[in-house]
């Protein structure tokens, strides 16, 4: 008896292992992990714009125990609001975004970077109830929305804590290797947002910022009854964005970046893709702003409760597996395509290399100067010849 | 335990034979159990004795999932053989249906007649009074109760369970949690009737729990239990975990051998994420019933807003949770007549209300699954009073006041005494619906103005010294001659007050200090303090905790308590955000024990349960909560290091600057040097000191710019010849 079970308990073990060994685990479900940093009343647009995208990942599917909601302050109760226990993200006021099913899973001094480093990394004290953690796996599209007051690599906690560019990446990478995503965005609406995301070097993952170095992010506008502004640019044109939209549309993220008008905003949105597989037309946005599920259609009924075992149903989400598989080759393929090209145009000419090289040694200022020196002498020459 | 099991039994069956319907209303009685489920973390189970009731839980799930499923199977078996004629088929499916069910309905009236007392219950109760200063209290009071069940975790239907969950893995016997936003005004509100003793309480969250469970396992369980309340009820209550942060009184607060922890948490926040799990705790939520006039900008535009979460679970009792919203409104004065007179204030109406004015909507209908719903009004015993001498009987409508609405039933409170006892209208919610909405209001007729009484002594906590160094806690107490009223003014006789009080361990407090006046006279310690019982605190571990058995004289009119302290350095991570702004200490609770809130309504049929009132009855001592003390400590300030390096250093660059400039400075040679480069200066050099980027140099260096050929020098040079020769050529060209 007990050699079966242990053989057992070794087999489901290292099935266990494979399944989190292969990189092509399957999108089956959907986190959100919503931050506002900034406390402080005239701060009150950040948590507009926090709850803004609450309420839109919520209407699009996400339920309420996958959404890790931080909040740094009290701004519904705060004695300051003139309509208590509502929160604005407009000044027509159509929408309260604190509604009567709003969960708060950490909020006021509770708001820290160490706090916002467990969840993401998920290293939590054992006391720590399971609705704040973030219980993400390798299939796991996850949200990561933060807004606040930043700068040149940082975004301000509370206004006494910094997140670095290196934190957020060692974060992301801690999290790459725990399989506790597959696929992050990264949104950011703070000023200089872009150098939020320089450092991050882990695959899968897209981040998209308000503005680039040097800029600014903008507020929409201000609500003369609250008495401050309520929403940020980048945040209200996302919302813009997403009202048009329900759970079944297929609006691409490449729509919504393209959605963005620098004209409009005041700043530069920056999107960082590099890291990431898939063409960006071809990923639906509620892959990661809702949750929604790829039907995978069996030839049996209630077949699904016996997949571990089942060889027949591998084979059936085989295909779509392979389906992924291809995808990726293609996508990679195509990647690798270009870089060929690019380095064959560049081999082309033999002495770029050289070039290339003396730049890279020696001082560029002299070389620059011996370039427009020739490039004087050889103007004289040819207009000498002219004459 | 088997016959339990038969209930279910029958219970699956009969939803079996209705269908869908059955199934839907299930669906309807859903508790939030992915959050409760979700908020009770398995990794820590204190112990592993924990684990076998959760076990057995399911393995009786089990048991009853298997008793049900055969159901189905036998009706398809019944259907299936093909040989019989259809008919006879038929009639034996209906006989079998038929026996089923009059099996099951004997089996329900056999529960129902014998575990009466066996089923979860669920009242809802609604309180409203109008009070002395123009404001209305609204007090929502719902409670559930789980019967004690032999096998823990068994299956709820009303109760929630997540709290099963949480008193059985915490071994909890009692718990209170309160949220509260404002201050309860004692004065003017009450504080010597059982609403101010049980449901006024200190700003910010507190949390007490008495454990069933041995001495040692008690502060670890408390800390696990806080961070699953956090959970529940999305607050930061795990702040309470640290153990500076919560204490273990004795008799100061509520009597106990050492298993109740307590603490409070007085700057939290409360809004509607803490009400939403609160809500969810119902069985109707918000969607029917009472709770669904919980219209949330109105609630919390109130001036005191409490809500609170009772706990109790016994072994004879089972599980009892009263789950109480305590509101001090502003009805919409628009709506009230002022009376047209110059007497000024006091010939002001109270203002009238509905509870379509307070809460923005009217009641249609109970609860469904609520055994009772009920909405009282209650009209203070200082009205009745003046209404009685005006002649007229104290029924709903009188020269004073007319209540909108008949109600069905009116209680007067028993005294023995001569004053008028306060009366309560009831109204029975299940008489109303949607067509018939409940929407009972008060019309007052005459102005009129009364007095809530008042506890035997206001207190008061204050702050004395200034600076930020030396300072004193203050405790004050002014009698409202109370005693004088109730028992006649004889002088030779005390009053007993029981102070508690805990202090956080960056406010160190010297007890050694303690000194108290009486009518400003300073006392010795031993006439006054009877018994007293001090934990000073320890630095980062322990606050210090002050339970104090005070004597006060009858005739005395006011004492002050006053105690010196310290402030404490807290390390630089240990501030808060906005330490600027100072730190709260929790508020101090005053007893007095000698004192009584509880009132006697005449005795009722059994069938009138309303756990309200039985609350009302229940003894309670007299309690009164004191202010949230803000303390200002020594705050770090990053500015103020840069601001003194940037001024000195800017002070000694002056210094410094212009003592060398008065050393080393030769004026007369510079002088001279200057002219001899103004004679010497050319276009040429000119232009190569120019783009070599540097200011003029002294002639002799740049008289010989070759000497210090650098290959960038001579190709800007060159570059500068073929610009004047292209200029030259296309000049000419």
């Amino acid at each position: 008896m007990l050699p079966l079970m242990l053989l057992a308990i070794s087999i489901s073990s290292s099935s266990a292992a494979a399944a989190a060994a292969s990189p092509g685990a399957m999108h089956n479900n959907n986190w959100a992990v919503l931050v506002c940093t900034s406390r402080f009343w005239f701060n009150y647009r950040h948590m507009a714009n926090t709850l803004s995208l609450y309420r839109t990942v919520k209407r699009l599917g996400i339920p309420d125990e996958r959404i890790i909601l931080m909040l740094a302050d009290d701004m519904a109760c705060n004695p300051r609001n003139n309509y208590p226990a509502q929160v604005f993200n407009n000044e027509n006021h159509q929408l309260n975004l604190y509604g009567d099913n709003v969960e708060v899973d950490y909020r006021g001094y509770e708001v820290t970077v160490e706090n916002f480093l467990r969840v993401l990394t998920g290293r939590h004290e054992s006391a720590v109830p399971r609705s704040k953690r973030l219980l993400s796996d390798e299939g796991s599209h996850i949200l990561l929305y933060m807004t606040g007051h930043g700068g040149d690599e940082f975004l301000k906690f509370q206004d006494s804590e910094e997140l670095q560019s290196h934190d957020l990446a060692d974060a992301v990478k801690q999290m790459k290797e725990k399989h506790r995503f597959k696929e992050l965005l990264i949104m950011v609406d703070t000023c200089q947002a872009a150098t939020l995301f320089s450092q991050l070097q882990s695959p899968g993952v897209l981040a998209i910022g308000s503005s680039m170095k040097g800029e600014n992010s903008y507020s929409h506008h201000l609500d003369s009854d609250i008495g401050v502004s309520v929403v940020d640019r980048f945040t209200f044109y996302t919302l813009a964005f997403f009202e048009k939209l329900n759970m079944y549309s297929n609006a691409s993220l490449n729509s919504l970046f393209n959605s963005y008008n620098p004209s409009m905003l005041l700043s530069t949105a920056y999107y960082r893709m590099d890291l990431y597989e898939r063409p960006l037309n071809e990923v639906p946005v509620t892959n990661f702003f809702g949750s929604v599920m790829k039907t995978i259609h069996t030839d049996s009924a209630y077949s699904g409760f016996v997949a571990a075992d089942d060889v027949e149903t591998i084979l059936s989400t085989g295909d779509n597996l392979l389906n992924h598989v291809m995808l990726r080759n293609k996508a990679s393929q195509r990647r690798s395509n270009i870089e060929e090209m690019k380095e064959a145009q560049l081999r082309s000419h033999g002495w770029t290399d050289v070039l290339l090289e003396q730049l890279d040694v020696k001082n560029a200022d002299t070389i620059v100067m011996y370039g427009l020196g020739t490039m004087g002498i050889l103007l004289a020459i040819s207009t000498w010849l002219s004459m | 335990m088997a016959r339990r099991e038969e209930g279910v039994v029958s219970w699956v069956t009969l939803s079996y034979l209705s269908g869908g319907n059955v199934m839907g209303s299930q669906n309807f009685f859903r508790h939030p159990v992915e959050r409760s489920m979700s908020n009770i973390s398995p990794k820590n189970l204190p112990s592993k004795h924990y684990k076998s009731p959760a076990k057995k839980a399911t393995q009786q799930l089990l048991a009853s999932n298997h008793a049900a499923a055969p159901k189905p199977h036998l009706g398809g078996a019944l259907a299936a053989p093909p040989s019989r004629p259809p008919a006879l088929r038929r009639l034996l499916f209906l006989s079998l249906l038929l026996l089923l069910l009059l099996a099951s309905l004997v089996r329900a009236a056999v529960a129902a007649e014998e575990g009466e007392d066996e089923e979860e219950v669920f009242t809802e109760e609604l309180l409203l009074r109008p009070l002395p200063d123009r404001k209305t209290l609204a007090h929502f009071h719902f409670r559930s109760s789980a019967p004690p069940s032999a096998a823990a975790g068994r299956h709820h239907h009303v109760f929630p369970k997540a709290i099963a969950q949480l008193v059985q893995q915490f071994h909890i016997s009692e718990l209170e949690l309160s949220f509260t936003q404002g201050r309860w005004n004692y004065e003017r509100w009450g504080g010597y009737d059982p609403m101010s003793t049980n449901y006024a309480k200190p700003p910010g969250v507190e949390l007490w729990a008495a454990f069933d469970l041995p001495l040692g396992e008690i502060d670890a369980t408390w800390k696990n239990l806080t961070h699953t309340l956090s959970g529940l009820f999305c607050a930061s209550i795990n702040f309470l975990e640290s153990s500076t942060a919560f204490s273990a009184p004795r008799w100061g607060f509520k009597l106990n051998e050492g298993n109740l922890r307590y603490g409070a948490l007085p700057r939290e926040a409360v809004c509607t994420e803490n009400l939403t799990p609160w809500l969810k705790l119902l069985p109707c939520r918000d969607k029917a019933g009472i709770a669904s006039l919980l219209y949330r900008p109105s609630i919390y535009k109130g001036y005191y807003h409490s809500q609170k979460l009772k706990l109790t679970s016994s072994q004879s009792s089972g599980i009892i949770i009263d789950q109480t919203l305590t509101v001090v409104l502003q009805p919409d004065t628009l709506r009230g007549k002022q009376l047209h007179s110059t007497d000024g204030q006091e010939a002001q109406l109270q203002p009238s209300w509905s509870i379509k004015d307070l809460f923005n909507r009217k009641l249609s209908g109970k609860c469904l699954i609520s055994k009772s719903s009920r909405v009282f009004v209650e009209i203070e015993k200082d009205i009745v009073d003046k209404s009685d001498k005006s002649g007229a009987e104290a029924s709903w409508t009188n020269e004073l006041f007319v209540l909108s609405t008949a109600p069905n039933r009116v209680f007067k409170e028993l005294k023995d005494m001569d004053t008028q006892p306060s009366s309560l209208y009831v109204y029975d919610v299940s008489n109303y619906n949607n067509d018939k909405p409940l929407d009972v209001g008060i019309t007052w007729k005459l102005p009129l103005i009364w007095y809530c009484t008042p506890a035997p002594y206001h207190a008061n906590r204050f702050l004395m010294g200034s600076g930020n160094e030396r300072g004193s806690i203050a405790l004050s107490f002014r009698s409202t001659n109370l005693r004088k009223q109730v028992y006649g003014s004889s002088n030779d006789c005390s009053i007993k007050a029981v102070v508690f009080q805990v202090v956080p361990w960056y406010v160190k407090v010297y007890y050694h200090s303690l000194q108290i006046f009486i009518d400003g006279n300073s006392k010795a310690i031993s006439e006054v303090v009877d018994k007293i019982h001090v934990t000073p605190s320890v630095d980062k571990l322990l606050p210090g905790s002050l339970e104090m058995l005070l004597r006060l004289p009858c005739s005395m009119q006011s004492a002050t308590l006053s105690l010196d302290f310290d402030k404490g350095f807290l390390h630089i991570d240990e501030y808060p955000p906005d330490a600027n702004q100072g730190f709260d200490i929790p508020s101090a609770l005053v007893t007095f024990p000698e004192f009584n809130s509880s009132r006697s309504y005449p005795e009722t049929d059994t069938l009138f349960m309303s756990p309200l009132l039985q609350t009302f009855k229940e003894d309670g001592v007299i309690k009164s909560y004191t202010e949230v003390l803000l303390v200002p400590l020594t705050t770090p300030d990053f500015s103020m290091p840069y601001n003194v390096i940037t001024f000195t250093c800017t002070v000694l660059a002056l210094y410094f600057g212009s003592l060398l400039n008065a050393l080393r400075r030769r004026i007369g040679e510079e002088e001279m040097e200057l002219k001899k480069a103004a004679a010497k200066r050319g276009l040429i050099p000119l232009l190569i000191a120019k783009l070599r980027g540097k200011k003029l140099d002294p002639p002799q260096q740049g008289s010989s710019p070759t000497s210090l050929v650098s290959t960038k020098l001579l190709l800007k040079v060159v570059f500068v010849a073929v610009v004047a020769v292209a200029f030259h050529y296309l000049s000419n060209s």
